[in-house]
C-alpha cells in the first residue's frame, strides 16, 4: 500500500506563495503575542482569575446540563465543580471585578432558564484569583527562544549552520503562525492551549530534521542525482523522496488529534483544535518553508 | 543468525517491570509489600480527575491588625517604662489606636524621645496628637502580607503532608482557596490546614531518655514533639522525635522579620531579627541556657533544634540545620508569617467531584482509546505484516510511559492524558521513517535481510537527530518552565526516550527473531 508514488512536485517553485501565506499567519501571530502581553488577549480563567458562583439546587445537577446550559449564552470558559453530598455546584468563569454582579445576574438568568422545575439559589459570588501564574506563559515564550537557539547549535553541529537557522527559522515560524490562527479563529489562551503550542513546538522540529536529514544525504552523495542540477532541484528530489514519510507521520498524529476533536468533548475541543493546526503548519512547513528558507541562505552564503 | 537473546530477555523484563509498576496507580487493593517494592510510587489523579476537597478560608485581618497592634503597644509601653516617660496608665490600648493621655502628652522631651523610638522601630505607626496609629498605606499594606503571609503558610503545611497537586489561590480580599485533590475527608483535611500557624521556643530535654520517653515513660513537664521530613523522591515522610521541655520560653511574636542568608560555609541559614522585647526576652534565654538545645517548633512540629553555643544579646540569631535554599525560604517565610498572628477561619468545605464531570473524563478515554484503535489499524493497512510489528512498539511504548509515570509519581491531569494519546500518535512516526527506508532499499532490489538492515542503520540517524533536537525542547521546556509546564516537558521527554527504544530497539528484535526462524524472501511491507 502507497499513498504517493514518484512525485515530482516543485515544491521549492512554489515558495512565493507560501512565504505570503506565512508572512500573513505570522504577523497574525505576533499580533497575538502583542496583545498577550498587553492583556488584552483571551486568556483563560487559569491565568486571569474570575469569577467563582456557587448555586444551590433544589435537586440533583449534573455538571454537564450546566455546562451545556452555559456554554450557548457565552460562557465558553468555564470550570464547574459539584459538591458532593449536596446539589451544589460551582462555577468558575471569566470576569473582570467590576462586572462581578452583571455576570452573577446573567449566570443566573441563563441557568434558572434552563432548570425551570429545578431551580437554584445562589450560595456565594465572588472574585477569584489567577490558579496560574501570568509568570508561565512569559516562562513558556522565554523557554521557546532558548530552545530556538539550542538547536541552531545543534543542527550546525550535527548538519550546517544554514540548516540550523532554516529548522530555527521554521520552528519560530511554526509558533507564530499556530499563533496566528488562534488570532484569527479567536481562540482563548488556556492552559492546555499553551500545552498544545509547545508540543507542536517539539512535533514540528522531528519532522524538519526529516526532510533536511535526505537533503543532507543527497548532497554528501552528489552522484548523478546531484551532478547536473543545482541546489533547488536537489532540495525538491529530496523533499520529493521523504514525501511518504513527512504525509505518513503527520497522518499518524493528525488520526490521534481527530478523534480528540470529534470524542474527546468540550474540555479537549480547542487543545485538539490547536494540534491540529500546528501539525498541519509543522508539516506544510517542512516543505514550504524551512527547505526553500534553507536554499535562499545557501544563495547568500556562496554568492 | 543474529543473537536475540539478551534483547529478548532486557524487552521482557522491561515489560514485567512496568506491570508491576503500574498496578498499585490503577489497582487500589494492592498489597502494601508490593507498593514497598516500588517505593510507593504511584501515578496521582489530579482534581479535574478525581475530585478532593475544597476549602474556601477567610483571613481575618481585622483580628491581625489588632493583634498586631497589641504587640506593638506592649512594646511601646515597656520602652515608655523603661525611659520613664509619662505613667503607665497614661498609654492606654484602644481597639484600633493607641492613646496617649496626662502627663505624657505634655513631656515634650518624653513624647519627641517615644516619636523617634516609634519611627525607628515600629516603622507602620505613626505619633499624631494624642493617638498612635497605623499609617493609611501601611495598614493596607499589612493586610495584604498577612493575607499572602497565610497563603504561604498553607502552602506549606500542604507541602509538609506531601498531597499531591494541591492548587492554593487567593479569592477577594482576604479569602484563600485550598484544593485537595484525593483527599476525601473534610475533616482530616482541616486539621492537617485549619490551624493558625503558632511559633514556640521551648528546651529540648536532655537529661532524661528519649527511648525511654517513647516507651510511655513521660518524665513529668515534658513533652514529645516530631520533626517531620517529607522527602519528595521517596514519598515517605520520616518522624524524629524530641524530648521538650513542655513550658514555652519565647513566641512568635518575638520576632520582627526572617530572611535567608548564607552563612560562613556558604550554606543558607534563616537569620532571624527580634523586637524589643524579644532581644531582652531572648537574651535572658540564651544566657540562662548557654550550652543546652533549644527547639524552635512551628504548631507541633519541631523544624529544627539548634544548640545555643552563646548568650545572643543583640537581637539576631541565626537558625542553620543542613537547608536546602527552598528549606530556609520555607522556614524564613513559616517564622515571619507564624509572626504574623492572622487567624485563618474556615468559612467553608465541602468534598468536591471531579471537576470535569465524569463525562468529561469518560469522552476523553474514549477519544484515547479510538485514536489509538485508529492508528493501529492504518499501521496495519498501509505495511501489513511490519504495521504489525510497528503496533507492538506502539503498545510497549504506551505501557512503559505509564510505567515510568507511575514512577516518577506524576500526576495525571486532562492535559497529561491528552499528551499521553499524542505520544500515542507520535509513537509510530520512528517506524515509518524505518519502513519508507526499507521499501526504498526493496526497490533498489536489495535482499529482505539486507533491506531490513539497511533501513535500520539509515534511518538510525535521522530518528536519533529529531528525536534529540525534540528532546532539547523538552530539556528547555523543563529548565524555564513552571508548574503544569513542568510537568508536561518530563511526560514529553519521557515520551522520546521511550520511543526510541521501542522504535528502534522493540521493533529490531522482532525482525530479527523472524529471520532467523526462516528465509525471508518476501517482506510484507
Amino acid at each position: 500500500m502507497e499513498f504517493i508514488k514518484n512525485t515530482h512536485f516543485n515544491f521549492i517553485g512554489k515558495r512565493k506563495y507560501s512565504f505570503v501565506l506565512s508572512s500573513i499567519l505570522v504577523i497574525f501571530g505576533i499580533i497575538e503575542i502583542i496583545t498577550m502581553i498587553a492583556g488584552t488577549a483571551r486568556i483563560g480563567i487559569d491565568f486571569t482569575g474570575g469569577l467563582s458562583m456557587q448555586l444551590a439546587f433544589k435537586h440533583k445537577i449534573s455538571i454537564s446540563s450546566v455546562r451545556k446550559a452555559l456554554i450557548p449564552a457565552g460562557f465558553k470558559d468555564v470550570k464547574i465543580v459539584k459538591i458532593k453530598g449536596k446539589n451544589d455546584i460551582i462555577i468558575q468563569t471569566k470576569a473582570m471585578a467590576k462586572d462581578l454582579n452583571a455576570y452573577t445576574a446573567k449566570i443566573k438568568k441563563v441557568i434558572k432558564k434552563s432548570f425551570r422545575e429545578n431551580p437554584p439559589k445562589v450560595v456565594s459570588s465572588e472574585m477569584i484569583g489567577p490558579s496560574v501564574g501570568k509568570k508561565l506563559a512569559k516562562d513558556a515564550i522565554i523557554a521557546i527562544i532558548i530552545s530556538i537557539v539550542a538547536i541552531i547549535l545543534y543542527i550546525t553541529w550535527r548538519f550546517e549552520f544554514r540548516f540550523g537557522l532554516a529548522a530555527a527559522i521554521g520552528l519560530g515560524h511554526d509558533v507564530l503562525a499556530l499563533l496566528g490562527v488562534i488570532f484569527i479563529f479567536q481562540k482563548e489562551i488556556t492552559l492546555l492551549v499553551i500545552t498544545a503550542v509547545l508540543t507542536v513546538a517539539g512535533y514540528s522540529l522531528t519532522d524538519k530534521v526529516v526532510v533536511f536529514d535526505r537533503i543532507r544525504e543527497n548532497l554528501k552523495i552528489e552522484t548523478e542525482k546531484a551532478k547536473h542540477i543545482d541546489l533547488k532541484g536537489l532540495v525538491n528530489i529530496s523533499i520529493n523522496e521523504v514525501l511518504t514519510r513527512t504525509v505518513v507521520t503527520s497522518l499518524t498524529v493528525v488520526l490521534v488529534v481527530l478523534s480528540l476533536f470529534f470524542l474527546g468533548g468540550i474540555v479537549l475541543h480547542d487543545f485538539a483544535f490547536t494540534l491540529l493546526l500546528g501539525v498541519l503548519i509543522g508539516t506544510y512547513s517542512s516543505i514550504f518553508i524551512a527547505s526553500p528558507i534553507m536554499v535562499i541562505l545557501n544563495e547568500k552564503h556562496y554568492k | 543468525m543474529k543473537p536475540v537473546k539478551t534483547r529478548v530477555i532486557l524487552i521482557s523484563v522491561l515489560i514485567l517491570i512496568s506491570v508491576f509498576s503500574i498496578i498499585p496507580s490503577v489497582y487500589q487493593n494492592t498489597p502494601g509489600w508490593w507498593k514497598a517494592i516500588i517505593g510507593n510510587a504511584e501515578m496521582h489523579l489530579g482534581l479535574d480527575l478525581q475530585g478532593g476537597v475544597y476549602l474556601v478560608e477567610k483571613v481575618e485581618t481585622g483580628k491581625a491588625v489588632k493583634e498586631k497592634l497589641y504587640k506593638d503597644y506592649a512594646d511601646i509601653k515597656s520602652f515608655a517604662e523603661a525611659k520613664k516617660i509619662g505613667k503607665p496608665a497614661d498609654l492606654t490600648f484602644k481597639n484600633n489606636y493607641i492613646a496617649l493621655s496626662g502627663g505624657l502628652l505634655k513631656n515634650k522631651s518624653g513624647l519627641s524621645a517615644l516619636k523617634r523610638y516609634i519611627k525607628n522601630h515600629h516603622v507602620s505607626l505613626h505619633l499624631s496628637g494624642d493617638t498612635i496609629g497605623f499609617k493609611p498605606s501601611a495598614l493596607s499594606l499589612y493586610k495584604k502580607e498577612a493575607v499572602s503571609g497565610a497563603v504561604e503558610v498553607m502552602r506549606n503545611r500542604i507541602d509538609q503532608f506531601g498531597l499531591v497537586a494541591p492548587k492554593i489561590a487567593r479569592q477577594g480580599k482576604n479569602l484563600i482557596v485550598v484544593e485537595l485533590p484525593g483527599v476525601k475527608n473534610v475533616k482530616q483535611a482541616i486539621k492537617l490546614i485549619g490551624k493558625t500557624a503558632r511559633l514556640t521556643f521551648k528546651l529540648v530535654d536532655d537529661k532524661h531518655s528519649i527511648v525511654k520517653a517513647l516507651s510511655g515513660k513521660i518524665p513529668k513537664g515534658d513533652e514529645i514533639l516530631y520533626h517531620i521530613k517529607y522527602n519528595k523522591y521517596s514519598h515517605k515522610t520520616v518522624k524524629i522525635p524530641y524530648l521538650l521541655n513542655k513550658t514555652v520560653l519565647m513566641d512568635g511574636s518575638a520576632i520582627s522579620s526572617a530572611n535567608v542568608q548564607m552563612n560562613q560555609y556558604n550554606q543558607p541559614e534563616v537569620g532571624v531579627s527580634l523586637n524589643s522585647a524579644g532581644t531582652q526576652l531572648f537574651s535572658k534565654i540564651t544566657t540562662k541556657y548557654t550550652g543546652k538545645r533549644l527547639a524552635i517548633i512551628l504548631d507541633r512540629n519541631v523544624i529544627s533544634a539548634p544548640v545555643i553555643e552563646e548568650p545572643i544579646l543583640g537581637g539576631n540569631a541565626s537558625i542553620s540545620g543542613h537547608f536546602t535554599i527552598a528549606q530556609a525560604d520555607n522556614l524564613a517565610i513559616a517564622l515571619r508569617s507564624g509572626a504574623l498572628p492572622a487567624p485563618v477561619k474556615i468559612i467553608q468545605n465541602n468534598t468536591v467531584g471531579p471537576t470535569l464531570g465524569a463525562d468529561s473524563i469518560h469522552d476523553g478515554i474514549l477519544a484515547a482509546i479510538v485514536g489509538t484503535i485508529l492508528v493501529i489499524l492504518f499501521m496495519v493497512f498501509y505495511y501489513k505484516f511490519s504495521g504489525l510489528i510497528a503496533d507492538f512498539a506502539l503498545l510497549e511504548n504506551v505501557l512503559f510511559l505509564m510505567a515510568a509515570l507511575s514512577l516518577f509519581g506524576a500526576t495525571l491531569t486532562l492535559p497529561g492524558i491528552a499528551g499521553i494519546i499524542l505520544t500515542i500518535g507520535m509513537s509510530v512516526d520512528s517506524n515509518v521513517l524505518i519502513f519508507e527506508r526499507i521499501r526504498e532499499e526493496l526497490r533498489e532490489g536489495k535482499p529482505v535481510v539486507i533491506a531490513i538492515e539497511n533501513g535500520y542503520n539509515k534511518a538510525f540517524f535521522t530518528i536519533l537527530d529529531s528525536h534529540v533536537t525534540a528532546l532539547i525542547t523538552a530539556a528547555v521546556l523543563f529548565y524555564f518552565g513552571s508548574g503544569p509546564v513542568k510537568g508536561f516537558a518530563v511526560t514529553l521527554s519521557l515520551g522520546i526516550l521511550i520511543n526510541l527504544f521501542t522504535s528502534l530497539v522493540g521493533t529490531k528484535v522482532i525482525f530479527d527473531i523472524i529471520s532467523n526462524k526462516k528465509e525471508l524472501n518476501k517482506l510484507s511491507i
